[in-house]
């Protein structure tokens, strides 16, 4: 790791400004879990850290009666996956953060740097688009929303410009006769990186006929994939078994797998289909019970 | 300095840390890690560093009451905090309640994991003090050792377990205190 100079912001428009006077040669850190590896290793070579756990009211998870669950970006993934508020109301979210790599890692990484770290194998983005969160990013000249799922745009990219810091997360309140489930499969060990995440999120009306349907993929190729075709079989229409396996058939239409250590991409693209109609069959059936 | 920043050079640095009770006041560089920190600047040698990635537990270490992986920590930015490492878990000649049911269980055989396994299931019976076994696989799986195939260390905390519970049984008045 190369010598650097530690920045202690204790506001996010101090950190925006910054960040945005030095470019290329400052950066955020947040937990430092993923950033520290990458110095270590000289992928970056930072001359200026900013280190923005002195913003200490950007950890909170809080439930907003209209506007949903919002999450501060510096709340770490444990506290997301001991929050009773997820448990009850965001079982899926549970899921998604209890599961990353160990307990450690879950101490100290934080939401925000997940997403701006935007590794392809990450959980938290595939169940975020499919819950149809949005990101609340601030700059210089004010702050704007991202749709989770829109976020990332490549391997290790995101629409965040320099200058950006990632605030909150918001998550839509939880409809009734709503759902969401997310499933991750390792091909290795438990607390490997995943060979595929999905995700999905069901809504039924009163008469049990699919009103919103929202699957997403991850891991599998650079971004998180919506699966547009499968959507479209299940909303309009009254759920079953059928009608899910159809679903569940052409979810990875779109996806552009890549060949890596985690599968090849027939092996990618059948294990998200498999984990696709589990997911589907456990959000039917907790929908309709 | 830029305005109301606090920019800090690049050079040695003063941290303000708590290792095993004993607060000091230590020059770091900014490229340190904790666990540089903790085997050079204080000889807390049972703190290991095998991937420097996170994944396998060899230098895990309790900070601020949470274990963390010293190998991915930045020494600079532990100002203020306190540490324990397993050199900080023994009263004098008498074990930590984990560490002697490592030594009756046979948690162990080189030996390289067992200060990282060891403040990991002392944060965990903290967190939790009567853990299933389930509970504890889950715990404990970011911990890795090559030797003992893992049961012997998951009786040695079932143990633990139960050897705190009588202790806080027949101490009524420490039942509040199980942070030992
Ligand atoms: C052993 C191991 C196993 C892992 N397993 C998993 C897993 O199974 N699933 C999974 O999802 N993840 C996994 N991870 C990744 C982990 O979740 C990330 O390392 C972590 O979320 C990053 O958060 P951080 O706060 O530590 O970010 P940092 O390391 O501090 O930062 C990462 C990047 O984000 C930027 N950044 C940080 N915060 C902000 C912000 N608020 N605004 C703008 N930019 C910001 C930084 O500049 C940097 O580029 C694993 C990591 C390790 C080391
Ligand atoms: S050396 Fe730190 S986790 Fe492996
Ligand atoms: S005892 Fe040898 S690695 Fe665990």
């Amino acid at each position: 790791m190369k010598p650097f100079t530690l920045v202690t912001p204790k506001t996010i428009t101090e950190a925006s400004s910054f960040l945005k006077k030095h470019g290329d040669d400052g950066r955020a850190i947040a937990g430092g879990t993923a950033l520290v590896i990458m110095m270590n290793e000289r992928v970056f070579n930072p001359e200026y850290l900013v280190d923005l756990r002195g913003l200490k009211p950007l950890r909170y998870v809080r439930l907003d009666k209209t506007r949903g669950l919002r999450i501060g970006s510096l709340t770490t993934h444990r506290m997301i996956e001991q929050s009773p508020i997820v448990a009850k109301r965001y079982p899926a979210l549970k899921e998604a953060f209890e599961t990353i790599g160990n307990v450690r890692i879950r101490n100290v990484g934080t939401i925000g740097g997940n997403l701006a770290y935007a590794e392809p194998q990450c959980n938290p983005p595939t169940v975020l688009s499919a819950l149809d969160a949005e990101i609340i990013v601030s700059g210089l000249k004010g702050s704007r929303r991202i749709q989770a799922e829109k976020f990332i745009t490549g391997i290790y990219e995101t629409q965040l410009k320099p200058s950006e810091v990632i605030t909150e997360i918001i998550v839509p309140p939880m409809p009734p006769k709503g759902s969401c489930k997310f499933l991750k499969f390792t091909s290795r060990s438990e607390e490997d990186k995943p060979t595929a995440t999905v995700a999905c999120f069901l809504q039924l009306d009163a008469k049990g006929v699919c009103k919103t349907a929202r699957l997403t993929i991850g891991a599998v190729g650079p971004v998180i994939y919506r699966c547009g075709k499968s959507e479209s079989i299940l909303q309009g229409k009254p759920l079953s078994d059928q009608l899910l396996a159809e679903a569940a058939d052409s979810c990875t239409d779109s996806v552009k797998a890549l060949d890596d250590i985690y599968g090849s991409p027939w092996f990618k693209l059948e294990v998200s289909r498999v984990l696709m109609l589990r997911a589907l069959k456990a959000a039917w059936k907790e929908v309709s019970s | 300095m830029e305005g109301g920043l606090i920019v800090k050079t690049s050079g040695l640095q003063e941290v303000k840390i708590t290792v095993n009770g004993v607060k000091r006041l230590v020059p770091v560089k900014s490229n340190w890690t904790l666990l540089r920190l903790l085997r050079q600047g204080f000889g807390c040698n049972s703190v290991k560093e095998v991937c420097g990635i996170g994944e396998c537990g060899t230098c895990t270490v309790i900070k601020d009451g949470k274990p963390v992986s010293s190998c991915i920590e930045l020494a600079i930015r532990t100002n203020g905090s306190i540490i324990i490492t397993a050199e900080g878990l023994a009263v004098g000649d008498r074990l930590h309640p984990v560490q002697q049911s490592f030594v009756e269980e046979g948690g162990f055989q080189c030996g390289f994991c067992t200060p990282g396994m060891i403040v990991m299931a002392k944060t965990l019976l903290d967190e939790n003090p009567t853990p299933t076994l389930d509970e504890i696989k889950e715990y404990m799986a970011g911990n890795l050792c090559r030797c003992t195939g893992y049961w012997q260390i998951v009786s040695a905390i079932q143990k633990a377990s139960e050897r705190i519970a009588k202790t806080t049984a027949s101490q009524p008045q420490r039942r509040n205190n199980r942070r030992l």
